[in-house]
Order: structure tokens, then sequence, then C-alpha cells
């Protein structure tokens, strides 16, 4: 990172919602339903619990180290090679994360707009602007962010709510009756759709203006973000109900294609929703390969984050290109969701305990 | 120079690139306004070229699909020929739908879009052995509507979609836009969406169809075919049975009841529902369930046909009431038996078992529509309140 980029914490706040706010609002009530029934908004609200106990592990890390980013102090921690290591599995967590967020997406667009359009030719179109914005590194990026997040995120919500027309209330019944054991079985399938803040703090903790406030805006960031997931969940299960949204390929589409204003210039929602996830997802794909890019630009302590990106780009095409199918994207989906859990719940935690341990026989030496 | 110039081909690159490969003029669309359902009359080839027949590897030459699509004309044409036909039909034979839908391609240049369908109609004939199969094809098309209305007809699905009537309109979207009188005419089944069926189907839950039925350039909505959790159409409903499912799946809008007015047998009295109240529970009793349905009408005498009768006479509506009172938990009583006696649970009682004794539910979910709903007691406990019995005018 820069040294001279500064950000505030509200651009911290923006940038971790739109990050993290993607293509899972696609597939999330379909993994939920399968294992909660008609409590599938349980988890997701659990889930925010959860992603909130990393994102206080990871911010508590990174506070030990206000002068460095992650992909340093990890070094500093593991050693050269150990610290090494790690940041090539947060690497390959992030790209992969972006490939497969990026392979709903365009499998979704294909199927409901697009549908003689070649992938490769979508997701080539999706990616190759981000060379261009990403070019003169953070501020850019943030600058994009920020300017399609607030009427990209209004239009949104107000579309999502129209949702509630259709919604049926008794498909939210019966409230535990297979006992909450299902529901936090659902946990850790959230993750990957909360998945975010965790791995950018320790990042951008260092460019922060006021790193004590973070925990108040990552809070809100967290709450934001859960708000809109269980408005989504609530509205495709009262919209379809637990069976119909766990046979579903991507549920919250096929809710909102139940959901017509006849009469009205608004007619269908679902072609509106999709033009406004479109925004939504762009702005997510930015961050993911913006954040990605510079972590290597890091880790090979290269000047510029634009040739990087230039070269990470084909990787991601041909990584979104690479699963033959709806079943291997799901599998994959599943090995990057566990990939994720595993760095924010077991290596973070550890890497936590060890810079503390590590301070400790510091001061006492 | 070299910026300005990567620039401007990128600029340039935009007007090649956008949505190039879906581009589809509007006048090569085949705005499928409605598709109807009909097992083929005779398997044998028509005519010389045997237009119709779908290629396909495998399979029967057994359902005829067909389209029925707008006719545009140009404006001036529209003056002058405003008392033509305003529909297109299009149709194929064969077993797999979509191998049918793809064989009127071959006739026209303008391929069949479903974005904008309105109805689909079954025959009769087609319903009694089933439609799961058949929807299939409609729910996973991804142009499809969800909120496409399904519709069972005793004739012929394709005449429904050919009928000239009264109307200079295509006859799916009168169908679709009369639909809406349910409102107020609730003698006919209103659970009629693609996504509903696709729903119930899957969930193993009988359901109702409306009947659409065509004769003398009239088209007219009634009763209701009953389908079982197999989707296979096994009897009917009559008018004020509906009504009676409908109370007992509360989802009645309004609606009128006649019945003898007290005054004077021979004459009638109408009621308007305008508002009600209905709460139907499920009672668990040493492992028997039975329901309830308590219920409060509101409304108003629509119509006194005794005219020396005076509307406001406290003990002439007190009998009134018992009169409605009495009729209306017949109708609900009826449309009940009826459910019982096909074995089919198109009130979505099972669902509330469900909902309110999951434990109990699970025991007896699949014994439900054949063993334990036929035997299921109703208790039934209505209330009528006329609001509004005076003359407007």
């Amino acid at each position: 990172m820069n040294p001279s980029t500064r950000i505030t914490p509200l651009q911290f706040l923006v940038l971790t919602i739109s990050i993290t706010f993607g293509t899972s609002i696609l597939t999330l009530p379909r993994k939920l339903a399968k294992i909660a029934g008609e409590n599938m908004w349980m988890p997701v609200l659990l889930g925010a619990f959860v992603i909130y106990f990393s994102f206080r592990i990871s911010l508590q890390l990174a506070a030990l180290f206000p002068n460095y980013t992650s992909v340093a102090y990890h070094r500093l921690l593991l050693g050269n090679f150990g610290g090494t290591l790690l940041n090539i599995y947060l690497l390959t967590l992030m790209v992969l994360v972006t490939a497969l967020f990026l392979r709903l997406f365009v499998t979704a667009i294909k199927i409901y707009l697009l549908d003689l359009t070649p992938l490769i030719v979508v997701t080539s179109l999706l990616t190759l602007p981000v060379i261009y914005a990403a070019q003169y590194g953070l501020i850019p990026v943030l600058r994009l962010v920020q300017f399609i997040i607030l009427p990209a995120y209004s239009l949104f919500l107000a579309l999502i709510l129209l949702g509630f027309l259709s919604v049926k209330t008794t498909n939210y019944q019966p409230v535990l009756a297979e006992g909450i054991k299902p529901v936090l079985l659902g946990i850790p399938s959230t993750w990957m759709s909360y998945s975010g803040i965790e791995l950018l703090i320790g990042f951008l903790y260092s460019s922060i203006t006021r790193p004590k406030a973070l925990v108040k805006f990552g809070l809100a960031a967290i709450v934001i973000i859960a708000g809109l997931y269980l408005l989504i969940s609530l509205i495709t299960l009262g919209i379809l109900g637990a069976k119909n949204t766990m046979h579903i390929l991507v549920p919250t589409i096929m809710a909102y294609r139940s959901v017509e204003i006849p009469d009205t210039f608004v007619e269908r929602l679902d072609g509106y929703l999709m033009v406004i996830w479109i925004a939504i997802c762009f702005d997510a794909q930015i961050g993911w390969i913006y954040f990605s890019s510079a972590i290597i630009k890091q880790m090979f302590d290269v000047e510029y984050v634009r040739p990087i990106v230039a070269l990470l780009i084909p990787i991601i095409i041909y990584l979104v290109m690479l699963p033959p199918n709806i079943q291997a994207i799901d599998k994959l989906s599943s090995l990057v969701n566990l990939a994720g859990i595993v760095w924010g719940l077991i290596i973070l935690p550890l890497l936590l305990i060890l810079a503390l341990w590590k301070r400790k026989r510091n001061d006492e030496c | 120079m070299l910026k300005n110039f990567a620039g401007i081909l990128l600029l340039v690159l935009t007007l090649f690139i956008t949505g190039c490969w879906d581009r589809r003029e509007i006048e090569n669309r085949g705005y499928v306004l409605g598709v109807g359902i009909d097992h083929v009359e005779s398997t044998e080839p028509k005519g010389q070229y045997d237009l119709d027949k779908a290629a396909q590897a495998a399979g029967r030459r057994k359902y005829k699909i067909t389209f029925e699509l707008p006719k545009f004309r140009k404006q001036e044409a529209s003056k002058e020929l405003s008392s033509g036909q305003s529909h297109l039909i299009w149709s194929a034979e064969g077993e797999s739908l979509f191998a049918a839908t793809r064989a009127v391609s071959a006739k026209v240049y303008f391929a069949p879009f479903f974005e904008d369908i309105q109805i689909i109609v079954f025959s009769e004939q087609v319903g009694k052995e089933g439609i799961r199969d058949i929807l299939d094809f409609f729910q996973r098309d991804a142009e499809m509507r969800r909120r496409v209305k399904l519709l069972v007809t005793p004739g012929r699905a394709e005449e429904v979609l050919s009928a000239k009537l009264q109307v200079e309109e295509v006859n799916s979207m009168f169908i679709a836009k009369t639909m809406n009188s349910v409102s107020k005419y609730p003698h006919f089944s209103s659970e009629t969406e693609l996504g509903q069926v696709a729903s119930f189907l899957r969930n193993h839950q009988s359901f109702t169809l409306p009947l659409v039925v065509v004769e003398n350039k009239e088209v007219r909505l009634t009763k209701a075919a009953v389908f079982n959790n197999q989707g296979k159409m096994i009897g009917k409903l009559n008018e004020l049975e509906v009504m009676g499912g409908k109370i007992l799946r509360k989802n009645l809008q309004k609606g009128i009841v006649t019945v003898p007015n007290p005054a004077n047998p021979s004459k009638l009295a109408v009621f308007e529902i305008l508002e009600h109240s209905i709460k139907v529970d499920s009672l668990l009793v040493d492992n028997q369930i039975n329901f309830v349905v308590k219920a409060v009408f509101i409304g108003t005498i629509a119509e006194n046909m005794e005219p020396k009768q005076s509307a406001i006479d406290s003990s002439f509506l007190k009998k009134l009431e018992q009169e409605l009172v009495d009729y209306i938990s017949a109708i609900i009583r009826s449309g009940y038996r009826k459910q019982q006696l096909l074995h089919a649970d198109v009130s979505e009682l099972n669902s509330l078992v469900y909902r309110q004794h999951p434990h109990y539910w699970k025991q007896i979910k699949d014994r439900w529509d054949e063993e334990i709903f036929p035997t299921v007691p109703l208790e039934v406990d209505i209330k009528v309140n006329i609001a509004r019995p005076v003359l407007m005018d």
C-alpha cells in the first residue's frame, strides 16, 4: 500500500459493503433452505455474529502492527517462508472468491439476460474495465465504488422491498420445528456471503485515518450487509417457500419473477433487479480484483499495481471458465467457503495468539 | 497520440460489442400470448407433407401444442381491417413440447418468444392424464413468466385460443384479463399461476385450476378442475363448492350470497360480502386432528326482492343473518366434503397441520390425502353482520 494513501473509516465501510455484497444474494437462499428450511433466515442473522467475531480478531491483530499491512506482518510473525506461504494462501483464497463470484454472476446473466452471448465475452467485458479503474491505485477504485454505491444500493433496496408485495407469511412457519440444530448447521454456509471485512482490515488498517473508529464502522458495515441478506432471505422464503427455494438454481431471481405490478410501468421486477445487480456486482469485482493484485504487488515489492491487474485478469477469466457445470461450481464454492472459514476462524486467531505471545516475550526480554 | 488512439478505439469498440449476440429485431419475435395443449386427434399424417409433425428421435405423436400470437398490422391497414382476426394461430404435434415448439420455427421466421405469455390451457383429457410432465418444459424455460395463468377446458384447448370472440382482442389477453374478475365473482378457482402450480406439484399438494369454456362467441370462467397430488385431474368442484373451498383456504376476496328472502321465501335476498375475517385452526386431541373454521362476514343487502319488507327491520335482519349463516356454513361443508370425497385437500389444510403440529405431521404426511384427510371432521362457526341494510337512493 502506498504510505501516502489514507482512507477514512467511512470509506472503509463503503469498501467493505461493496466488496462483500455481490453474487451471494443469488445462491445463499438455496443453500440455506436446504439446511434450515423455513428457518433459513436465522443462520443469516447468526452468521453476522460469527463474522463480527472474526473481524474483531483481525482488527486486534492488525492493531498490533499499525504501520504494516497483513502481507508484511505475516512475514514478521512467521518468518519469510512461513509468511509467504500464508500470503499465497490468502491470495489464492481471494482469487478463487473473485473467480467464483464472477462465474455465478455471468452464469445468471447468461441465463436471464444475454443467453446467446458467449460466457467468455460477458466475463471479459466485466473484468477488462477493472484494469482501467485500478491503474492509479486504491483511491480511483474507491472513488468509483463511492460513485456507484449510493444510487445502486438505494434503487436496489427500493426494488427488493417491493418483493414484500408477494410474500406469503405462512411460508415462515413452523418456527424451529426441527430444533436449533439445522439453524446452527446453516451458519457455515453464510461465511462466503459475509467474507471480505476480515480480509480487508489487515490490508487497510495502516491506511485508516482514525483506526479507533474502525470497531464502530466495521460493526455498521456488518449490520448493513446482514440487514440486506436478511431482507433477501425473508422475501425469497416468503415468496417461494422453503421447498421451492431449495430446488431452484437462483431462487432470488425466480422469487422476483413472481412479483408483478400489473398496469404500471414497472410490470415485472426481475429485469430491473438484474440491471441494478450488475452495477452492484461490478462494484464488488473491482474491489476483489484490486486487492488480489495489491497483495501480489506487496509480495513481490512491485512499484505499480496496473501490470499486475493486467496479468491477473486473464488468470481470473481462465478460472471463471474452468468449472464445466453448475455442480462443479457448487463443489468449488463449498471448498472456498471452507478455506475462508479456516482463514477467519482458525488462522487469524492463531496469528493473534502468536503475535500476543511474541509481544509478551519481547516485553519480558 | 497513442493514448488518444487507444481511447478512440475503445469507444468505437463499445458500438460493436453491446449485445451483438443477443440482438433480436422486434419484428422477428413471435410473441406467444397463449398456449393450448391437447391430445392429437389422430396420429395419422395430415395432408401430403404432414406440416404439424415435430421431428423426434424418440416419443410418440401425442400432444398438439397450439400457440396464439398477436397479429400486428400497420396503422393504416388496421383502420380498414378492424373487423379481421386479431391473432395468429400456429401449432405442432409431438410428445416433447419443446420439440413441438421448435417444429413451429420451421413454419415461421419469428421464433416463439414466451416473455409475454398470459395463459396456458389444457384440455380436460390432457389434465386427466396428468400435467406434471408437461409443466417441466414451462418451468425450465428462462423466458417463461412464473405468473402465467393455467386453465383447463372441457373441450379442445386449441378452440379456446382460436375461437372468434365478440371482442377484437387476442383471446389469451382477454381471458387473462377476465380472470381478474375473480375478486367480484369468486365461483371459479383462483389458484392458477405456473409458479404456484409448480410449487404444489413439488410439495405433493392437490390443487385446482379454473375451467374455461367458449360458446357462441363468448368465453366464461367457471368451477374448478381438481388435480391430485400427482398432478392428475380427478374431478371438479361446482361453483358453490369452489366458494366454500376458498373460505377454508382464506383466499375469498368478495362475493355475493343469494338466499330465500325470510319475509317471503319465494323471493330472494342478496347479501354482498364487503369484508370478512376468517380463522382456520387445526386441533390435535389424542393424536386425532380436527379443523375449526371461524368466520365473520360483514356486508350489505345488495338486493331485497320483497319490496313490502323494510330492510331495516331488526327481526327481519336477524332472520336474514341466520339464513346467511346457515347457507354459508352449508357452502363450506359441501366444499370440504367434496374435497374429502375426491381425496384432494385443495384448501391446503395439510400446510396448516404442518405449521401448527409439525411433529404430528411428520408421522402422517405420507398418508394425508388418501387416509387421514377424508376422515377429519370440520367444525364451522360463522357469523354474519349486515352492516348496511338501507337503500342508497
